[in-house]
């Protein structure tokens, strides 16, 4: 039973993670609240699908997810928010909401507003693991969320690229003075997060079998407590808060009958923190 | 004036009121709030509880939740005092889902099925008419922006956008950005209050999904896309967004779509909005200098 939970959970959890540490990224270069990463993500979950059915070759959906998600939000970055910055956050989010209203009823428009589902059963195998069972969808998206917040990690803590997207998110200005190109670390942050969020989409199509246009409402908002709780912009911190949410809902509302609904949950732990200490998770991160 | 019309005329009137009272708390106080909908909810649904369950009249009922709004939005409010700008947007974003969930998930509230019944006004032993309803709410839309224009003129408003300049500032020449920021919220959600009472009684029947997530984005979109900080920017911004999806009715599949592009294409050329400081009207009205 513990078992169970804690699998899903995990599975659940990992998956907030890839979504929510591709904005947490974009958060802290941009200080923008990128809403519209939702729309990536459904955007990555249809090219995802579609690939897969023409196909039948799961890696090239994945492939392809990740590199049209990631042109959607370099697009986005370019030529929305880049020319948005010098105004107050409010307007950008408005823009953001904007464009995540746009994409959804594209989506809705061009493939319709019923719910496609993956053909034959991707991953139909089971394994046991005691008296928990783990199936090949589960055990697929947690391999897959691990493997890729590794090269992440990677990434970000062990190449010059990560230096510099640590640099500019603390600093932009003085990050271009030690003549870091600004401009193009963002860029790569926007293609790297949101190739992550194409990868949820696609994960989260597997994983409950369903693809359709809304898919992004409930993320939209929760990635965003969740990047709350890990400290906007900070990446580990999100990491953790992401896995902690996946986990306190799966575990709250399996053993507990608690009368609230799932989606509301991420948000009451938010505030929670935000009452005790403000600046999140990332308390555990600084090494001062 | 047929009934479609005088319907159309009454919820846009209450979009009004909306806008403006969210106005106050983000043009004026300069606060992100992206909950507005949370402050309307709870003024319809204490309005629909003490009308119905304890079978209070209009008026006392009304006056009730009036203040029952301003009290549970300054509580709301108090989140402002804490966090800023980003945080604060997501902490009121959270706030309108949780209000949402405790009315759908509470038995009191009536649950996911709503309140119904809830009553009109009686003039006399007479219930309202529809235009005797209508002119109630253009009654409320006039002292909407009557109290939102004194506020503006009045020494706590020029407090509250010395506070939106510049906090710290302000705070260093002796304005509490504490109190300005709680008095916005009092008053945007006693605004909210009055328009929750409209609606609820109007309807006859709430439920929580009237006051989504997506209804407090339309109100801040009303307001940032008229312009902030005036009163006829959300004005204006409340009688577009309304009317626009009755215009486009005949092509009603690409409501959401233009809506969401409006919302692109206004705040990346337009970010001030049509009549914000610097906004497409002031342009085109203003002669060219020579």
């Amino acid at each position: 039973m513990w078992l169970q939970q804690l699998i899903n959970g995990l599975t659940i959890g990992g998956v907030y993670a890839l979504i929510s540490i591709g904005l947490t990224m974009v958060y802290g270069v941009l200080k923008i609240i990128h809403v519209a990463h939702a729309g990536v993500y459904v955007i990555g979950a249809y090219t995802g699908l579609y690939t897969y059915i023409f196909t039948h070759n799961f890696f090239l959906a994945l492939i392809l997810s990740m590199a049209v998600s990631a042109f959607f939000g370099v697009l986005i970055q370019n030529y929305v928010y880049f020319p948005l910055l010098k105004y107050p956050p409010i307007v950008p989010l408005i823009a953001s909401i904007g464009i995540f209203i746009s994409i959804e009823e594209g989506i809705r428009l061009i493939f319709g507003p019923y719910i496609k589902s993956f053909p034959n059963g991707l991953f139909s195998e089971r394994y046991h693991l005691g008296s928990a069972y783990l199936s090949g969808t589960q055990l697929t998206v947690l391999v897959l969320s691990f493997v890729f917040i590794l090269i992440l990690w990677y990434i970000t803590e062990r190449t010059k690229f990560g230096v510099s997207l640590k640099a500019v998110s603390q600093d932009m200005e003085m990050a271009e003075v030690m003549s870091i190109n600004s401009k193009r670390v963002t860029l790569i942050t926007f293609a790297i997060g949101s190739a992550l969020a194409g990868i949820a989409g696609l994960l989260v199509g597997v994983y409950f079998n369903s693809v359709y246009p809304a898919m992004g409402d409930m993320p939209a908002y929760k990635s965003l407590a969740i990047i709350v709780v890990g400290g906007m912009g900070n990446i580990w911190g999100t990491f953790y808060a992401a896995i902690l949410v996946g986990l306190i809902e799966t575990i709250l509302i399996g053993t507990l009958s608690i009368p609230l609904p799932r989606d509301s949950l991420a948000f009451i732990f938010m505030i929670l923190v935000l009452m005790i200490k403000p600046e999140g998770l990332s308390f555990l991160f600084n090494k001062r | 004036m047929s009934s479609y019309l005088v319907t159309l005329l009454i919820t846009m009137g209450m979009y009004i009121i909306l806008a403006l009272g969210l106005n106050i708390i983000v043009g004026y106080a300069g606060q992100i709030s992206l909950g507005h909908a949370a402050f309307w909810a709870i003024g319809a649904y204490s309005f629909a509880i003490l009308t119905t369950k304890f079978s209070l009249s209009f008026v006392l009922s009304g006056i009730l939740a009036v203040i029952i709004t301003v009290f549970i939005g300054v509580i709301l409010g108090l989140p402002s005092l804490r966090v800023k700008e980003d945080f604060l947007a997501i902490t009121t974003i959270g706030i309108n889902f949780i209000v949402q969930a405790v009315f759908k998930y509470t038995p009191f509230f009536g649950g996911a099925m709503g309140i119904g019944g809830i009553p009109f006004p009686k003039w006399g032993d007479n219930m309202f008419t529809n235009t005797q309803f209508f002119i109630l709410t253009y009654i409320m839309v006039f002292f909407a922006m009557l109290v939102s224009f004194i506020f503006k003129r009045s020494w706590a408003g020029l407090a509250s956008s010395a506070i939106k300049d510049d906090e710290l500032a302000s705070d260093m020449v002796g304005i509490d950005p504490r109190r300005f920021k709680i008095l916005a919220f009092a008053l945007g959600s006693a605004y909210a209050g009055i328009a929750g009472i409209l609606y609820a009684s109007f309807m006859g029947f709430i439920s929580p999904e009237d006051f989504s997530f997506a209804v407090s984005v339309a109100i801040l979109s009303m307001v940032m896309v008229g312009g902030e900080n005036t009163i006829v920017g959300p004005t204006f911004g409340a009688i577009l967004l309304i009317s626009l999806p009755e215009i486009f009715r005949p092509i009603q599949d690409y409501r959401m779509l233009l809506y969401g592009g409006l919302l692109l294409i206004m705040m990346r050329f337009q970010p001030s909005g049509f009549f914000g400081e610097g906004g497409i009207v002031w342009r085109l009205i203003k002669p060219k200098k020579s």
